[in-house]
């Protein structure tokens, strides 16, 4: 079926609140109703072009690329880009635009696009152009000018006059008069539908983000005008298009013509890098092989022939891909950040190549931990490699900058983020769009644990309203819910990606539209990551990872205090101290193993090598946990279930992990090994899987790969076993060399933790947050290993916390940004001023400080000036009665009110401890429980201690300090909280049932009393709870 | 001078949604002269009860009367909402 029509102004979801229907909702429906052509022309910029392109392409739909620009001069106006030539200037034209203005209000005005109009065909418009606009203000000659000037841009041929009919009451007028105008002009009309919806049904989310975007309700925004009157902008079948254009078919006919001339490819692969300098007398390639021959030197002592080889094979592989220019990009960044001397390391696929090893871009020899360079790169495949590094977070800034300053600012771009909407913030527009009381939005929205608005959709329908709102069942819930569905995914607005930068070789403003960012003086590409990766170009990800920070301040604590310099890089991997550690789960504040989830697995893997840590990072999280791979693995690691596998060829690839996939090169060496597939295809097989954006993709390759089977001579019944484990494992599957790089990582933080624990939850508390657990229980676990941790004390503490001196070991001493709502300028004068001479009372302090008496105060309670008093017991209220007292100013004369000395009674500890709970987020040296401890014992309560000792089975009491919440969106509905006390940290079950019934204490109280089942498991204890209350309801101190 | 029917008046339309040639109201037939013009309306979809989804026309018939009859696109169904004088 051909259609006599192509729509040439059409909207997605990427004309930001405005546009209902995805680029791919979109090229569906008209791939449903025969279209030859569809142009998208999202405002002001091409967010969805290659999104669009490819979705287009993959249905056999020709794909016009275009923008609705917005002028300055007022007026809207529709371009399309015809050659190669023409979607450069359109980027240009985009990128002037929003540069000239500020971020979502772009500035353009005619005469740029005066500049940069060859190869662009311009339609004159919506109703909100210039010329439509005049005629329906019976302005004839505004009308005229106006479309002379862009008949003078533009040229004959390449300037159409847009007629749209929508069944509005001046339709008929309007399409008269521009016809009549393009009669006068001698320009061709064009017929379009300005769609804002693949279906009429999108007309509902378009009225819903019509009003998002103006912050009204539905009768607010209907009262006022802004909703369109009907629903007929939405993609037609050509009949209907006839009807309604049945007395001028030119218009239909031209669409047909405009679209035959538009040949625009988004696939830049042959762009993508920047020319790296090279030193005299080398191309890219040599200067690569000079590099990596010194490495291997370096790094392989003797060289052995798998290295040479390895090495040889990827130089010809990366040789033939046109990449050595990239390698080089990134090892310069890496060598860049090193001298300056900035920890980082790679990370992810690229730790499987032995040249990013050897270029000392990723810190794992591929070869000692069998990697695969073919998950990285591989001859024939058509996706670009991805090396992302991590740099210490707090001096990743500094890494940005030498990009930009090295390639320059037109050929460095950051990619963007695309923020959908998710179940909170859908919830709170929808609703308010729908006039739904605030308090009533307020709470719903935060009743809402699930992530996903459909999600939210099915809570809301599953009654929520019922149960927790009798009062509002009159409000429109179901279409509240409806409405939910349908918003989910939807854009709502762009950030930037945290680290991806794209460097070209041409200017990047010709190949993709520059606007500002957030960030003051950032700038920004309108593609995310994925278009970025489709459109065949190159990213670098700097990333930051405050780990990589905080091990380099411990090792300049340790270097500092007792003059030793540890060669982190460099550690032999079997520290029997790190594995003891692992093995009893001895993991807080140690990287990528410390969850827990993975506490509770360590105690059952025993880990005991540093393969098994790497088998520990890429398992033991969630989506695995749930699929069922975690506890076959554990079983057979334990001898409770034979290793086996599906097919005979499996052993080679799965041997190392008892027969489970757990890799991804475990993946693609299974695809080869039954299928026959080349690495390309297999790694092609496995990105389809794991991507799920193609389920046709994926059923064309499950027939592709049981035929490699069969054809191998494997029985259909396995071939089909090991395609479904396959299968199953794409959407949890990890990167092995990922997981290597990260597990040395988790070495490296075990391994200080072990040896100097002083130095390492110093470091730790000074980059928060970090990790899993909040500084709380950092010090709780600093102090059960014997670090001591001493209050914030202006006489001894800097802003951040540091190593003191304390009896005979070291102690941590808080920071002064530890205390709450202490900023960063009094840290500062508290430090400077008191520079080397101590201050030696409250009044001494605070005319020397001169900090506000609000400040001073907090300072007292949070334990900072004990030291300032005579008084051992009861100084804090002895030095607030004092600062009553006390009077100073910033200038002139201080006035003493003499203070009568008074014998005050000393706070309790409780009132001590709540005091320091608020002010410092923790109470360092004791523990809130400990106040309970001896009510608790009377009852019968037990502490964490005593849980590890009771039966499985047994049903019990505890009660503790809530410090973690977790529900995991795989876990079906599971809570899984932590309690900590004063011995130590209990995990609680909390089924979604008894979470139900107890949602409101578990949300709000911070100590709970839990009756619950001990689970008592090979040596993991895990309460599951019964009955929740808060502390406090039963006994009080 | 108009004479408005917010509730709309039934109708009985001969000749097709397209093309309508004739209508009976209250008793007497019209037959339409022309279609003066045409639109349509799709409001208030959130509240159920007062959705309007309509395409509205303003006829010329032979009876000399210039009126606004509509489609409720929902039913199917003609009603006269507007008669000028």
């Amino acid at each position: 079926m051909t259609t006599g029509y192509a729509e040439l102004h059409c909207h997605s979801s990427f004309s930001l609140l405005d546009g209902a229907s995805s680029p791919e909702a979109l090229v569906e429906r008209a791939a449903m109703l025969g279209y030859v052509a569809l142009a998208l022309t999202d405002h002001d910029g091409l967010y969805g072009a290659v999104r669009f392109w490819g979705a287009a392409k993959a249905r056999g739909i020709k794909p016009i690329i275009g923008a609705e620009v917005t002028l300055a001069e007022g007026g809207h106006l529709t371009l399309l880009a015809e050659t190669q030539h023409g979607y450069a200037n359109l980027c240009r034209i985009l990128s002037a635009g929003q540069l000239a203005g500020q971020k979502r209000q772009p500035r353009l005005t005619l005469e740029t696009i005066d500049r940069h109009a060859g190869g662009l065909t311009c339609l004159s418009g919506c109703r909100q152009g210039v010329i439509p606009a005049a005629l329906l203000a019976k302005d004839g000659p505004a009308a005229r000018r106006a479309a002379g000037a862009l008949w003078d841009i533009f040229g004959p041929g390449r300037f159409w006059i847009e007629i749209q009919r929508h069944y509005l009451p001046t339709d008929a007028r309007l399409t008269a008069e521009l016809a009549e105008l393009a009669r006068w002009l001698g320009a061709g009309v064009v017929a379009t539908n300005n769609v804002h919806y693949a279906e009429r049904s999108g007309q509902r989310l378009h009225d819903l983000l019509t009003c998002i975007r103006h912050h009204m309700t539905l009768p607010e925004a209907l009262a006022g005008g802004l909703l369109h009157p009907n629903s007929e902008r939405f993609l037609k079948p050509s009949q209907e298009m006839a009807i309604l254009f049945h007395g001028l078919p030119q218009a239909l006919r031209n669409t047909l013509e405009v679209a035959e001339r538009c040949q625009v490819c988004l696939d830049f692969s042959s762009q993508r890098l920047p020319i790296f300098p090279t030193p005299e007398g080398h191309t890219p390639e040599s200067y690569l092989y000079a590099l990596c021959e010194q490495g291997l030197r370096r790094k392989f002592d003797p060289v052995t022939p798998q290295a040479e080889a390895q090495l040889a094979h990827e130089l010809g592989v990366i040789q033939r891909a046109g990449l050595a220019g990239y390698f080089l990009v990134v090892w310069d960044i890496v060598r860049f950040a090193r001298s300056q001397g900035i920890r980082c390391q790679g990370r992810g696929s690229a730790a499987n190549s032995l040249v990013a090893y050897l270029l000392d871009i990723t810190p794992v020899d591929p070869l000692r931990h069998h990697l695969l360079f073919e998950r990285f790169l591989s001859e024939g495949a058509h996706t670009m490699p991805d090396i992302d590094v991590d740099f210490a977070a707090d001096r990743r800034e500094e890494v940005i900058q030498y990009v930009y300053g090295r390639y320059g600012e037109e050929h460095v771009g950051m990619v963007c983020n695309v923020v959908t909407y998710r179940a909170r913030s859908a919830v709170r527009d929808v609703a308010k769009a729908l006039a739904f009381p605030p308090d009533v939005i307020d709470q719903v929205a935060k009743a809402l644990d699930t992530r996903s608005a459909e999600a939210a959709a099915e809570t809301i329908q599953g009654g929520l309203s019922e149960a927790e709102f009798p009062a509002s069942s009159s409000l429109p819930w179901r279409i509240l819910s409806e409405l939910l569905r349908e918003i989910d995914g939807v854009p709502r607005h762009l950030s930037i990606h945290v680290g991806g930068m794209l460097i070209t070789a041409a200017p990047l403003v010709e190949v993709v539209p520059l606007e500002w960012a957030t960030m003051p003086g950032r700038v920004v590409v309108q593609w995310d990551k994925d278009s970025v990766e489709d459109a065949g170009l190159i990213k670098i990800d700097l990333l930051g990872l405050r780990t990589l920070g905080a091990i380099e301040e411990a090792l300049a604590h340790i270097r500092e205090q007792q003059g030793v310099a540890v060669d982190i890089d460099h550690l032999p991997l079997d520290d029997p101290a790190v594995y003891a550690m692992l093995q009893r789960a001895d993991t807080v504040g140690c990287f990528q193993v410390e969850s827990r989830a993975q506490a509770q697995m360590q105690p059952q893997m025993q880990p005991r090598c540093f393969e098994d840590i790497v088998v520990e990072v890429a398992l033991i999280r969630p989506g695995p946990i749930q699929g069922n791979m975690v506890h076959p693995y554990l079983r057979r690691r334990q001898g409770l279930e034979p290793v086996s596998y599906a097919h005979a060829a499996l052993e080679p690839a799965l041997a190392e992990t008892l027969g489970i996939i757990v890799f991804q090169e475990q993946a693609i060496r299974v695809a080869m090994a039954v299928a026959g597939f080349t690495p390309a295809e297999a790694d092609l097989l496995r990105r389809a899987m794991s991507r799920s954006r193609s389920e046709t993709a994926m059923a064309a390759l499950q027939k592709h790969f049981m035929a490699g089977a069969l054809a191998r001579g494997v029985d259909e019944a396995t071939a089909i076993e090991v395609f479904r484990q396959l299968a199953a494992f794409a959407e949890f599957g990890f990167c092995k060399s990922h997981a290597a790089a990260f597990a040395l990582v988790a070495y490296q933080t075990l391994y200080l933790k072990a040896h100097f624990p002083a130095a390492f939850y110093c470091a730790i508390l000074n980059r928060q947050p970090l990790g899993f657990y909040p500084p709380k229980v950092i010090i709780g676990d600093a102090q059960r290993h014997g670090v001591p941790v001493l209050h914030p004390d202006v006489n001894h503490s800097l802003a951040a916390c540091t190593l003191e001196r304390y009896t005979s070991s070291k102690a941590i001493r808080l920071g002064l940004r530890y205390v709450h709502s202490l900023g960063e300028a009094w840290q500062t004068r508290i430090v400077e001023r008191r520079g080397s001479q101590p201050f030696g009372d409250l009044q001494n302090f605070c005319r020397r400080t001169r900090l506000p008496r609000p400040v001073v105060e907090n300072l007292i309670r949070a334990g900072a000036t004990d030291n300032l008093s005579h008084q051992h017991n009861g100084a804090r209220r002895d030095l607030l009665w004092q600062l009553g007292g006390l009077s100073y100013q910033e200038e002139g004369l201080d006035l003493d009110v003499p203070v009568e000395p008074v014998a005050l009674p000393a706070l309790s500890l409780a009132e001590r401890l709540g005091w320091e709970v608020e002010l410092l987020g923790m109470a360092p040296g004791n523990h809130v429980m400990a106040l309970y401890r001896e009510v608790l014992r009377e009852q019968g309560i037990l502490s964490s201690r005593e849980l590890c000792e009771q039966r499985d089975g047994k049903v019990v009491w505890v009660a503790g300090l809530v410090v973690v919440q977790q529900r995991p969106p795989s876990a079906k509905g599971v809570v899984f909280t932590t309690l900590e006390d004063e011995e130590g940290l209990m995990n609680l079950i909390i089924s979604p049932g008894v979470y139900a019934r107890y949602v409101r204490t578990l949300r709000t109280a911070s100590l709970l009393i839990v009756e619950g089942t001990v689970q008592q498991q090979r040596g993991v204890v895990n309460l599951l709870a019964l009955q929740v209350a808060p502390l406090g309801a039963r006994t009080d101190p | 001078m108009t004479r408005l029917w917010p509730e709309g008046e039934p109708l009985k339309v001969w000749g097709g949604e397209e093309s309508p040639v004739a209508f009976v109201w209250q008793g007497a037939s019209h037959r339409i002269l022309e279609v003066c013009n045409r639109w349509r309306v799709h409001t208030c979809w959130w509240e159920p009860d007062q959705a309007i989804w309509r395409e509205c026309l303003k006829v010329a018939t032979d009876t000399g009367l210039l009126c606004l009859i509509y489609r409720d696109l929902f039913s199917g169904s003609w009603f006269l909402s507007r008669v000028y004088d």
